[in-house]
């Protein structure tokens, strides 16, 4: 398991931990047939400095998302100007949906978002299907938008 | 490696690191908690749509807390719900209510979110053949039901999208046939039968779910994970209905 993936599957559920490590092996094995086939923008992704290391990182961070920040955001959004203006909502007996945790899965989504902007393409790379959807989404970033 | 993009290896493990001291104690949960926030998530967007139309309230809350129904097995009489009023029209929209369809005798099913009529009963009724004649089987007909709505955390994938199309005919009483579009209205106030998804589509699966979307009564709603939440932004021409 590469250094991103472990710190990020930390203290996660094993079925979690288990479907990050999936997706991750699954996105890996794509991007080495991919380079196989000499696809054209990993080729160009290759040519600026870009190996396997750099798609692990890449991947991890996209299961992450995909798998467990997106899905604990969904439920974090503000609720201000709507009939669900302080009433939280209780799940059965183990969890309760409030402001308070909206504010801190806020908190850590703005802080990953700060990480993903480092990733050519940002969050919109990270939430990409399959492997060759986010090789793409970062040619198109590295190519077209001036930071990267 | 040049030494440039070893660097930005080693300052993304560092940001990651310091990102998961900081805030893994909000985001290590259980599979469950994981998979009901989004369907609240989920829940929540389909509310905010109403909103726009209709005056909601929110019904049998507990100690001022909306208490939401997870499994279809507890009573929905004992759980929250949201009533909801459009004109003179009155629906409720609730989690986890189960379905007996109008296909067949015996074909049941529980959708993650379904708005159905206001004065539709929900019945409960004892069968040996489940939990052992011990727990009421609760359920609403198909023929009260306005929208059967599904949740799904994951990456859309064909499969997917089409046994969308199953719950659809099998929940939907007012559906003459999956291509049925007679219900599409501009001006409905109803979402027409969505299934949420979290993950974004490309390419040849973005195809097939505008080519559902445009010959059946149905909105297929990807990349919620990315943050698609407004169902009203002009551009998504979602589909409404008025049945």
């Amino acid at each position: 398991m590469n250094n991103t993936l472990e710190i990020l599957s930390e203290g996660q559920d094993p079925a979690i931990k288990r479907s990050m490590s999936r997706r991750v092996s699954a996105l890996m094995a794509s991007v080495r047939y991919l380079k196989k086939q000499q696809n054209e923008y990993l080729l160009f992704m290759e040519e600026h400095g870009w190996d396997m290391n750099h798609f692990e990182i890449v991947f991890s961070m996209s299961s992450f998302y995909l798998i467990v920040l997106g899905p604990l955001a969904s439920s974090a959004r503000g609720r201000a100007g709507s009939v669900w203006r302080n009433v939280p909502i209780t799940w059965g007996n183990d969890f309760q949906f409030d402001n308070q945790r909206a504010q801190q899965v806020r908190n850590a989504h703005q802080a990953f978002s700060n990480i993903a902007r480092r990733i050519p393409g940002g969050l919109d790379t990270l939430t990409g299907n399959q492997a060759s959807d986010i090789v793409f989404k970062l040619y198109r970033a590295m190519k077209y938008e001036r930071n990267y | 490696m040049n030494g440039i993009t070893e660097n930005w290896i080693n300052s993304i493990e560092k940001a990651i690191e310091s990102f998961a001291k900081k805030y893994s104690f909000i985001y290590a949960k259980k599979e469950r908690e994981l998979s009901a926030s989004f369907e609240i998530g989920c829940f929540h967007t389909l509310t905010d749509f109403y909103e726009k139309f209709s005056k909601l309230t929110l019904r049998n809350l507990i100690d001022g807390k909306y208490r939401y129904l997870t499994t279809p097995n507890g009573n929905p009489v004992n759980f929250s719900y949201v009533e909801g009023l459009a004109g003179k029209e009155l629906f409720v929209i609730r989690q986890q209510v189960r379905i007996k369809s109008h296909l067949a005798e015996d074909v049941a099913f529980t959708p993650d979110i379904v708005v159905i009529k206001k004065n539709a009963e929900i019945t409960g009724e004892l069968d040996p053949d489940y939990a052992s004649g011990k727990r009421k089987f609760f359920f609403v007909n198909s023929s009260d039901v306005i929208a059967a709505h599904e949740c799904k955390s994951i990456n859309p994938f064909p499969e997917l999208l089409v046994s969308f199309v199953g719950m659809l005919v099998a929940a939907h009483t007012w559906l003459l046939s999956p291509t049925d579009r007679s219900k599409v209205n501009i001006s409905g106030i109803h979402l027409a039968p969505s299934l949420f998804v979290g993950g974004a589509a490309s390419g040849i699966h973005k195809r097939m779910v505008q080519s559902m979307e445009k010959n059946m009564p149905i909105n297929i709603i990807l990349g919620l994970h990315k943050g698609s939440w407004d169902l009203l932004d002009s551009s998504s021409g979602k589909n409404r209905i008025k049945p």
